[in-house]
């Protein structure tokens, strides 16, 4: 992959509601998708446009702190 | 150079030339200063040249060495170099450990060097930086009850009130002095692979068996993430460097300097206008949906918060910004972490920036969307209460002018310790879908129909939880509170960077307590 950013996991978490797969396009900003932890829902966001190359869990599984949710290739 | 001069070793200036820049570059030894540079660290000289700028040092004590005949050769500076020098173009005061002279330890005469640096920084009103790593008291000089004695233990740094900014940089390994300065400074930043510690690896182990690596004691993850012992971390000495360069951007130069005022940063009318837009946006319309509070803070101010440990009580976030080019405090919740709920280590950064404020004048600018306190056996057993109730002390001694905001949740003790209804504030105002009250309505409900809930068949409890919450949410919107005056007003989430705006710029002209009359400047670093 010649140009790809992996999303993280900025805390520990459950994984609720997957909203793109791979082969989604996806523009700076736009929710991929949410965790949930101590009851909150909390969006992981696009961090740069481009298109969904991998997606790293599954919903209800836990993550931790620093996991790669989400691979973006950003190439094009 | 005058070659005739060179040879005539009477000439007293020319000597006293040569012996200078011999010191000043030789330091403790070219293996030593090859040492470090193959280290890929530099040398205590160099890291002035990083801070300061260009051509500005101006050393104090080139000439200083050990008191001890037999090392006086050996030590140039004896292991501390200081002076003073411009960031800026503002006067500072900087010192740091050479490791090149007996691995940066202390003995007599470095230590008054740091005492007598002291004394000028805070006679001028100029911030004081240390660039730390002494690898503690010198052996055997400080063995004996004479030289230990007289190795004073920093007394003029621990006296309040506080006159200057205190600032450290933990740059290698840090036992003893420096990590002492490190805890009583307004702030600390670690490079990746330094170690801050009081006792070293080598002496636990002999004095106690236990073995332990220098990062699993005193290294950046240790801290930034589990002790809270520093402010920032850094991934290289630049960085750190810079950190400092950064935090001293927002403060005045001493207690005597008014708050760093820069140009309005605010963007033209159509820029404001954007903003507005995006700040009355950028909360989700579920209570139970979370945001990125730095997003929203970075909105509402000038510019992103320069937080101070940004890795502990993540559920808030502590810092500085500017509101109108005026430097700020901020507290701000997070409802990305914890849902924003504080902890201890949140508690005691924010008390740690109330005092930095308090002292310096500054004025801070609170965000709420708190639902209040961690619970549990975890947070209670790691002193909670008693770090709760320090802020709260903090928060109601201190002077200077307080604005708070309430974006959404507000619940408990936590709504008043971070400047909520009738704990001082100079502006409270509240956006018109905050809930305000003593806990979150889903679990209030929980608490007081607990009975009728349990009678309740199970199909239908949670419709009947549902209607319960919400008829206790009804009280809990801030009518109520704005109807009694206990805040000042409900203002229309798009108007909010105008009304802190608008109420910034009256109070930059206030009348400002004297120094000793901030209460703050008295209370402990740590």
């Amino acid at each position: 992959m010649s140009n790809s950013v992996s999303v993280t996991a900025e805390m520990s978490a459950a994984v609720w509601k997957i909203e793109i797969a791979v082969g989604s396009i996806v523009a700076e900003g736009d929710v991929l998708l949410l965790l949930e932890s101590m009851k909150m829902e909390i969006p992981v966001e696009a961090p740069s446009a481009g298109v969904v190359a991998k997606v790293c869990v599954t919903p209800e599984q836990s993550v931790q702190e620093g996991d790669v949710l989400v691979v973006i290739d950003v190439s094009a | 150079m005058d070659s005739a001069a060179l040879d005539s070793p009477e000439d007293p200036i020319e000597a006293f030339r040569t012996k200078r820049d011999q010191i000043r570059s030789e330091m403790g030894g070219s293996a030593k200063l090859a040492q470090l540079s193959e280290l890929g660290r530099l040398n205590v000289r160099e890291r002035f040249d990083l801070l300061l700028d260009p051509g500005s040092f101006r050393e104090v004590g080139t000439f200083a060495h050990s008191d001890r005949v037999a090392d006086s050769a050996a030590t140039p500076g004896d292991g501390k170099i200081g002076g003073h020098g411009l960031i800026a173009g503002r006067p500072v005061t900087v010192v740091g450990d050479d490791f090149t002279v007996k691995r940066g330890t202390s003995s007599v005469i470095g230590s008054s060097k740091l005492k007598r640096l002291y004394e000028q920084a805070t006679t001028a009103g100029n911030p004081y930086i240390y660039l730390g790593e002494t690898g503690g008291a010198r052996i055997p000089d400080t063995m004996g009850s004479d030289g230990f004695t007289r190795l004073a233990a920093f007394p003029e740094f621990g006296v309040r009130p506080r006159r200057i900014p205190l600032v450290s940089a933990i740059l290698g390994e840090s036992f003893g002095g420096s990590s002492f300065i490190s805890a009583l400074s307004d702030f600390v930043v670690q490079v990746r692979g330094s170690c801050l510690a009081v006792t070293s690896p080598r002496v636990i182990e002999i004095a106690t068996g236990e073995s332990i690596t220098l990062d699993e004691l005193g290294g950046v993850e240790v801290h930034s993430r589990h002790t809270g012992q520093i402010d920032r971390q850094a991934g290289t000495e630049a960085e750190a460097i810079e950190a400092i360069q950064t935090f001293l951007s927002f403060l005045p130069s001493s207690v005597d300097h008014r708050n760093i005022s820069l140009d309005s940063t605010a963007s033209d009318a159509e820029g404001e206008f954007e903003r507005s837009t995006r700040i009355a946006t950028a909360v989700p319309a579920s209570r139970r949906r979370a945001y990125d509070g730095r997003q929203l803070a970075a909105l509402i101010l000038d510019e992103a918060v320069f937080e101070i440990r940004p890795l502990v009580g993540r559920g808030l976030i502590t810092g500085f910004s500017r509101l109108d080019g005026h430097t700020v405090g901020v507290v701000a919740s997070q409802p990305m972490f914890q849902a924003g709920a504080l902890d201890v280590q949140a508690c005691l950064k924010a008390t740690r920036l109330i005092r930095i404020c308090d002292t310096f004048a500054i004025p801070m600018v609170f965000i709420q969307d708190t639902p209040g306190f961690l619970v549990g056996r975890n947070v209670e057993h790691a002193r909670l209460l008693h770090s709760a109730m320090q802020l709260h002390q903090a928060l109601v001694s201190s002077v200077t002018p307080k604005m708070t905001v309430v974006i959404r949740k507000a619940f408990g003790l936590a709504h008043h310790v971070m400047n909520g209804a009738l704990m001082g504030s100079d502006l409270l105002v509240a956006w018109p879908g905050a809930e305000i009250g003593f806990m979150d309505p889903e679990v209030g409900a929980n608490v007081v129909h607990s009975r009728t809930l349990a009678a309740e068949p199970t199909p239908t409890r949670n419709a009947l939880h549902s209607e319960l919450a919400a008829a206790m949410a009804h009280s809990t919107s801030p009518y109520g509170a704005a109807g009694s005056m206990t805040i000042d007003e409900i203002i229309d989430p798009a108007e909010t960077r105008s009304v802190l705006r608008d109420r910034i710029s009256r109070l930059a002209d206030r009348r400002i307590p004297p120094p000793e009359a901030r209460p703050l400047s008295y209370w402990p670093t740590c």
